[in-house]
């Protein structure tokens, strides 16, 4: 036993810790007798492509990709790249991976300061912070976090094919994880202005904006529900972390608390008909503290918050924690996909279904597995490492039932 | 509160950590500019060398300059990791003599002596060098003692005793020579070893012979130890010449005069400017202050930026005290019109002189200006700025447990020792701040990462390691193969 695990058995004797209980282990796909072909059960699973064939979208092989994320059509890809000084964006064809894709930064071109720089080009690196883009419905315009170069984070709004991009909260200051709701009415986003994170809903047609969240812990990682009526979100502190949702529609409306137990919930996405919310935790049944499980919840808090209950709620035990990306629901279904951490395999994938947690093995004979999500078309789209360097690959997932 | 902005921080910029990437290489000015700014300097040169003849002739003035600044940014890299090694190289024989498995090696006097010199500690030097004399060294070793203590003599101004021991003939006297009075007569023969190789080759370019001197330098190890000693059983103690380190950042300097010399001769524009102001700056350096004054006369009168103006008239200046102490009052208005500029008041720190130290700036105004340098610049200042900084602190005993973290705010956060994304010379800096607080193992790791792109830096990681091991217990983890 780990020594966390020791712990958590002797505070469980004297009564300090809540009780929770072990859920059911996750049940693996049923084996046929030649072990190749397995009777699945769970609907969700049964069209799962469970050897994809991943196609590499990187044409450059010796830089670092992560943070995919399709479009809401499901066309184009974007990702995060280190790309010479900058963290640059990249958004490609999903129909055509192999082309160079569009840059996207937030830094315009900058003159050199001297005539040096001018005849080394030392002036010319753009070495600006950009990440975390979210597609309008259009998924053509987008906005997306970035620094210029200065330090300071703020939200950018650019279109593809587009001159560049421009400030869209040029006041503020420390702002982040932008979310375009589905419907394109409205744009949630986390700022520090005044100190700490609070979510932000500003009014896309007209710019307004008001101040979703209040109180004294950090809000991050705002998720929209598929109707664009609720944001769900993670609160906490340097100790814990809990999932809440608000209604958007209702100026006044007070944050749904939707875990209230001592270990840390990050990072909620909704399932695609707005059902579930899927969320990192740090409850592991074997006691590990450094394991995440997923949890999956009933989005309208109708579902437990705490303890054993909360506990059978985990459908996948030992998963890879990518927050920036978040648990990546299955266009179809109520069903998750996620890398399990398990190093020695290489951060294996799997599809599980919330419902009745069955999981099945994807084989993509990639490596170190990371940053799963997954188009609308059911093609997945995630990070794996190729020699040394990290590229993002796209897989389908889609087969027939 | 603060706690949490900083968590607010990470998790607003994603936290990411992967390891930095370089990109294929574009063709032309292009290709070597950005290796130039990835601190690649010998690969920029390479690459523009291999593909000259398809470089347009509108880029060639740029790919020049490139070429010269380029050997100016290790020339100066050089000059720092000599300083260093000076201070690691006296620390580690002291840790030799405080052995008393090793206290008794004839060699440890010597190479003592050597690196008292190269760090300009003459008198001490002088006085260790002469007890050299009566010891057990092979013949060629108390020569280069004799003719290092000559040096030593020379600058403390005993110029007709030192005159005296360095009309020898060979390739160390002409060496020691050269060091003395900025120029010397080539040796007839240069030897075969790589020692008299190196130390004729900076007797060669200084005549005006570079291409022969190249042909000399060509495939020198700079890594290797110049002394093996084996006397005591189980260990083998490895001695280096600071003199090579001293000889090689000649070399950058006069490469640097060679590539940029014809170009501030070519005319106007702004690469003649440039290169007359570096071509200058690598004169000065190399101690041939007319010739530097004339280049510097040149590229004050043109156009250059203002930002460089600063340090133009402050070399320009120093150009003649070698003949000429400064006065007070030249000095006082010198300081005036350039104390602005953060790469002036640096300058000014390396030109401080024991001499003149009584005078101002020196006395009371520039230190205050160098401790805070770095406090309200106009924009971010470059990596190659902080590094030269950090270094000036440390030569004026900055505390050093400060020190890495006032550096680190520089520091690329991604890619931490990563030469693309970090100036070398943030990285030295960095490297003998760590040391300067006991922290070798950081200190060798950052060399390490170094010694991948810069040859010669193999003494310097010895010496530390010996060091380590004999300030602490784990000092053996650190091992770096040799």
């Amino acid at each position: 036993m780990t020594r966390s695990g020791r712990l958590r058995t002797l505070l469980l004797g004297l009564g300090v810790l809540m009780p929770v209980a072990v859920p059911a282990t996750a049940r693996p796909a049923e084996q046929s007798p030649e072990g190749l072909s397995p009777a699945i059960v769970s609907r969700s699973l049964g069209m799962i492509v469970r050897q994809p064939v991943p196609r590499s979208v990187s044409t450059t092989p010796e830089e670092n990709e992560w943070n995919p994320r399709f479009s809401p059509d499901g066309r184009r890809l974007s990702f995060e790249r280190r790309n010479g000084s900058a963290q640059a964006l990249f958004v490609v064809d999903v129909a055509s991976p192999t082309a160079e894709g569009e840059r996207v930064t937030s830094q315009p071109p900058r003159p050199a300061a001297s005539a040096e720089e001018a005849l080394l080009g030392t002036s010319r690196p753009d070495d600006s912070f950009n990440g975390q883009l979210s597609f309008y419905p259009d998924s053509r315009r987008f906005v997306f976090t970035g620094n210029a170069g200065t330090g300071v984070y703020r939200l950018y709004e650019g279109s593809l094919g587009g001159a560049g991009s421009r400030t869209l909260t040029p006041q503020s200051k420390e702002d982040g994880h932008p979310a375009v709701s589905p419907d394109g009415r409205w744009l949630v986003y986390v700022s520090a202005r005044a100190g700490i994170g609070k979510l932000f809903l500003r009014d896309l047609a007209d710019g307004t904006e008001r101040q979703l969240t209040s109180g004294d812990k950090v809000d991050l990682y705002p998720a929209w529900s598929p109707d664009s009526r609720l944001v769900a979100y993670t609160s906490g502190d340097n100790d814990n972390h809990d999932i809440f949702v608000v209604e958007v529609s209702a100026p006044q409306a007070t944050p749904r608390q939707l875990t209230t137990w001592k270990y840390d919930d990050l990072r909620p996405t909704f399932s695609p008909d707005g059902t579930l919310l899927a969320f990192y935790s740090n409850y592991s049944p074997s006691g590990e503290e450094k394991e995440w499980s997923i949890v999956a919840v009933p989005a309208d808090a109708s579902g437990p918050a705490k303890g054993a209950a909360l506990a059978k709620l985990a459908v996948a035990q030992n998963a890879v924690k990518d927050p920036e990306v978040g648990p990546a629901w299955l266009p179809w279904g109520r069903a998750l996909v996620y890398a399990r951490n398990n190093k020695a395999e290489w951060n294996p994938i799997y599809v599980v279904d919330a419902e009745t947690h069955e999981e099945l093995r994807i084989e993509t004979g990639t490596r170190m597995n990371h940053d799963l999500t997954c188009s609308r078309d059911g093609l997945l789209a995630f990070r794996a490492q190729v020699a040394s360097w990290d590229d993002i690959f796209v897989a389908p997932l889609k087969g027939t039932p | 509160m603060r706690a949490r902005r900083v968590a607010w921080l990470l998790a607003l910029i994603g936290a990411c950590s992967l390891p930095a990437a370089r990109a294929a290489v574009k063709p032309g000015l292009e290709g070597a500019q950005e290796l130039f700014r990835q601190n690649h300097w010998e690969e920029a040169r390479r690459h523009l060398r291999s593909q000259w003849a398809s470089i347009p002739e509108k880029d060639r003035p740029a790919a020049t300059f490139l070429i010269g600044r380029s050997h100016v940014r290790e020339a100066e890299f050089y000059r720092a990791a000599r300083s260093f090694g000076d201070e690691a190289g006296l620390a580690y024989l002291g840790e030799l003599v405080a052995a008393s498995a090793s206290r008794r090696v004839v060699w440890i006097p010597l190479f003592k002596g050597l690196y008292q010199v190269d760090a300009e500690r003459n008198a001490e030097g002088a006085r260790t060098l002469a007890t050299v004399s009566q010891s057990a060294l092979p013949a060629p070793w108390k020569a280069t003692a004799r003719l290092r203590r000559a040096l030593a003599l020379h600058r403390l101004g005993r110029v007709p005793e030192a005159a005296a021991l360095l009309k020898e003939a060979g390739p160390e006297a002409r060496f020691a020579a050269l060091l003395a009075n900025g120029t010397a007569e080539p040796p007839a023969a240069s030897g075969t070893g790589h020692r008299e190789k190196l130390l004729t080759a900076t007797v060669l370019f200084r005549a005006g012979r570079a291409i022969e001197a190249e042909a000399l330098v060509s495939g020198t190890n700079l890594d290797l130890p110049d002394v093996e000693d084996k006397s005591a059983p189980k260990k083998v103690l490895r001695f280096h010449d600071p003199g090579l380190a001293s000889a090689w950042e000649r070399i950058c300097w006069e490469r640097a005069v060679v590539a940029l010399k014809p170009l501030a001769a070519s005319g106007a524009g702004t690469e003649a400017s440039l290169a007359a102001y570096y071509a200058g700056l690598g004169l000065f350096s190399l101690g041939v202050p007319d010739e530097a004054a004339k280049l510097l006369k040149g590229a004050s009168g043109s156009g250059l930026d203002p930002q460089l103006q600063p340090s133009v008239r402050l070399l320009l200046a120093a150009c003649a005290w070698q003949s000429r102490p400064p006065a007070a009052a030249e000095l006082a208005s010198l300081w005036e019109g350039t104390q602005w500029q953060p790469d002036a008041v640096l300058l000014w720190d390396e030109l401080r002189r024991s001499s003149f130290a009584k005078l101002e700036p020196f006395a009371t105004k520039l230190d205050p200006r160098l401790r805070d340098l770095l406090q309200s610049p106009a924009q971010r200042p470059s990596g190659a700025l902080v590094g030269r900084w950090g270094l000036s602190r440390l030569r004026h005993g900055e505390e050093a447990a400060a020190l890495p973290n006032a550096l680190s705010e520089y520091r690329d956060k991604s890619n931490k020792n990563k030469l693309e994304w970090n100036d070398p010379l943030l990285l030295l800096a960095l490297s003998a701040a760590d040391y300067r607080g006991g922290q070798y193992a950081q200190s060798l790791e950052t060399l390490f990462e170094l010694s991948k792109t810069f040859p010669g830096l193999r003494p310097l990681q010895w010496n530390l390691q010996g060091i380590y091991a004999a300030r602490q217990k784990a000092g053996g983890e650190a091992r770096i193969s040799q």
